[in-house]
């Protein structure tokens, strides 16, 4: 949640950004510099960090016996169901943002697809490890 | 369209093994095997052809602009000439293939030396194409592909008809006794018209004629000419505004009366152009087309101009769809397609093939049954989604149809009043004809989903080849407690495949529950496993 929030955090400065270098090239504007700016910073900002607090409270998976399940999206909700044994390939990997709060994310791929069928955020290193172990790893068989 | 850039840069794919630069020097024990000398030929063609379009515009430009005599564009269109000529050698030099040791190996390159090499058992397709000036010098290119990327894994062009029969034969025949699957000891035969195996559909041409005429293209029409206006739009306009202006007038008058009757007469050419192409389109595509059967692999030969032959593994069909225009249905006519793991022939639309452009509801039982046996379409029992779909449908026409009643109401001003009640009785009926159209059925070991008000689609899709499945709610569908579920294979890329739309939310969790779980008990997923 909290990587989440930092991205938010960024994408309002890159928002701030454009701001000013669009309104340096404006002639006439009825308010004084930088009002609309932080408006839209601060509009960026809460989103974000609501936006972030909901990703995160939407954002659920199960393993179960056969099959792995995952909860996702905040306005269009999603369950999907991946049979583990359709399981091609599991990837952990860890952004500087991420790296930075001691976190990982694991993507679940099936045949077929490009992207990934599941991705499961922040979590931590060892517990990243642990579920690709069941999921890919010698325990498979009797997980 | 096959890239013609002589050594095959491009890093082996995921599933294609990398080069092994030791097998070059021995071939795997292959006899390394040469192109047709006609490849220089047709490659320099191709080369020229794909930059045509660019010289094609450096020209009018130069016409139009009358500014003629820029040497430039000549200089260009000889170093074009040049350098595809010297390309076309170089991969006529280079290019060396064999199969050796269960693996295909084509070596390529001069400078840039690149030996791929493709396990026999990981082929998807096969596929043989053959254009105008192919057949004039009976030769074929030949594509391979494996389950890997967007894109053939081996383009051999061309071969000669007689060495491209025999690599095929050759591929065909080493996999299939490599699974073990064809016990038939045909393998040293050559293979002759009679081996093709058995015809199981065959297109007549009022079939096609009938294909054609019952899908309409003028959205194709219409791209072109929006693609020619891009281009050339800005030079016409000075030549020929004025004249096209005075010809408009002189016909309808100087005033905005003749707008309404312009339209309308160019919507109804569009249409009744767009019905001519389709048809012209579906009989040159698919001239003569033949469907059959030959141990595992079902074989489709067909085109007027450009013949396309295609070798379909049976085992690696990921789903069945059969598709019906509304003009189709009323003649009781639908076309099938099957999609493969290998994203085969992106010109037919997402990845699929159609084993039938055009096939009558009685044989299409019959046909399904040769690419699944079990599958019985005439025992099959629909169930319907949730009749909340009708409230849903009748509120998205309405929208819709009200901006239409807007839009109108700029020129009919008041009278627009009097479409309301017809946009409320199109919008219930639409509604209903939705929630008629969607569906689901489960028989044996398949699950269908059916969809289409205009174009009915329904997707058989075998548990054993599910992927993943899905579903999914909009805020909209969460108030009425309705999902959308949504059964992946590793066939299609199109997002849009094997879809229900506005299940209750129980059964939608219930039927995916039970889907994943049929779907893990058939173990991992194998490229030719049923």
């Amino acid at each position: 949640m909290l990587s989440a929030a930092f991205t938010a955090a960024t994408l309002g400065l890159a928002a701030l950004l454009l701001e000013a270098l669009w309104l340096q090239r404006a002639t006439s504007w009825p308010l004084p510099f930088g009002v609309l700016t932080i408006a839209i910073f601060l509009v960026f900002l809460v989103s974000g960090l609501v936006g972030a607090d909901l990703r995160y409270r939407a954002w659920q998976y199960a393993l179960r016996h056969t099959v792995v399940l995952a909860h996702f999206g905040v306005i269009w909700r999603t369950r999907r169901c991946v049979p583990r044994s359709r399981i091609q390939h599991v990837d952990i990997e860890s952004g500087p943002i991420d790296r930075a709060f001691g976190l990982v994310k694991l993507s679940i791929f099936t045949a077929g697809t490009i992207a990934a069928v599941v991705v499961i955020p922040g979590l931590s290193p060892t517990d990243a490890e642990l579920l690709r172990e069941r999921l890919v790893g010698a325990e498979r068989d009797h997980a | 369209m096959p890239d013609s850039s002589p050594p095959e840069e491009r890093p082996a794919e995921t599933g294609t093994p990398r080069p092994h630069v030791d097998s070059a020097q021995t071939g795997d024990g292959a006899v390394m095997r040469r192109l047709h000398p006609a490849t220089i030929l047709i490659e320099v063609l191709r080369r020229i052809g794909s930059f045509a379009y660019i010289v094609l515009i450096a020209l009018l430009a130069d016409f139009l602009g009358e500014r003629r005599g820029s040497d430039w564009t000549e200089v260009a269109i000889l170093g074009v000439l040049v350098l595809g000529a010297a390309g076309a050698v170089l991969r006529y030099v280079s290019v060396r293939f064999g199969i050796g040791n269960q693996r295909l190996v084509i070596r390529s390159g001069i400078l840039n030396r690149q030996v791929r090499t493709i396990p026999l058992d990981r082929i998807q397709n096969i596929d043989l194409r053959r254009g105008i000036l192919h057949r004039a010098l009976r030769v074929v290119d030949v594509s391979i592909e494996t389950a890997a990327g967007g894109r053939a894994e081996a383009e051999l062009s061309a071969l000669s008809e007689a060495e491209a029969e025999r690599l095929k034969a050759e591929l065909l025949e080493t996999r299939q006794q490599a699974a073990g699957t064809s016990p038939e000891a045909e393998a040293h035969k050559t293979p002759t018209e009679a081996d093709e195996g058995e015809v199981i559909w065959r297109a007549s041409l009022s079939d096609l004629l009938l294909a054609g005429a019952t899908e309409n293209r003028a959205g194709v029409i219409v791209a072109g000419l929006a693609g020619l206006w891009y281009t050339f739009g800005a030079a016409l306009q000075g030549r020929f505004a004025e004249q096209f202006q005075r010809t408009y007038e002189s016909w309808l008058g100087a005033g905005g009366r003749g707008t309404a009757f312009l339209i309308i007469a160019g919507i109804t050419l569009l249409i009744v152009a767009g019905w001519l192409v389709s048809i012209v389109l579906a009989v040159v595509r698919y001239y003569g087309f033949v469907l059959r059967r030959r141990g595992n692999d079902l074989r489709r030969r067909y085109g007027l101009f450009t013949q396309f032959e295609t070798v379909l593994p049976l085992g690696r069909i990921q789903l069945l769809r059969i598709q019906a225009p509304w003009p189709r249905r009323l003649l009781r006519c639908c076309s099938v397609y099957v999609e493969t793991a290998a994203s085969v022939l992106e010109a037919e639309g997402g990845g699929s093939a159609a084993l039938s452009p055009l096939v009558r509801w009685r044989r299409l039982p019959a046909l399904c049954r040769e690419v699944f046996p079990e599958l019985d379409l005439e025992q099959v029992k629909w169930n319907s989604v949730s009749r909340l779909t009708i409230r849903r449908g009748m509120i998205r026409y309405t929208v819709a149809g009200l901006i239409v009643l807007g839009l109108a109401s700029l020129y009919l001003h008041g009278y627009a009043l009097w479409g309301l009640p017809v946009v409320f009785i199109l919008a219930r009926g639409a509604a209903y004809a939705r929630f008629r159209a969607l569906g689901y059925a489960e028989q044996g070991q398949f699950v269908l989903a059916r969809a289409g008000v205009w174009t009915r689609r329904i997707w058989v899709v075998p548990h054993s080849k599910v992927q993943f499945v899905s579903v999914s709610q909009s805020p909209f569908q969460r108030r009425l407690k309705l999902a959308n579920l949504e059964v992946q294979t590793a066939g299609s890329r199109v997002i849009k495949e094997a879809r229900v739309i506005d299940l209750p939310a129980a059964e939608a969790e219930a039927l995916q529950d039970a889907l994943a779980d049929r779907a893990n008990a058939y173990g991992a997923w194998q490229p030719e496993g049923v």
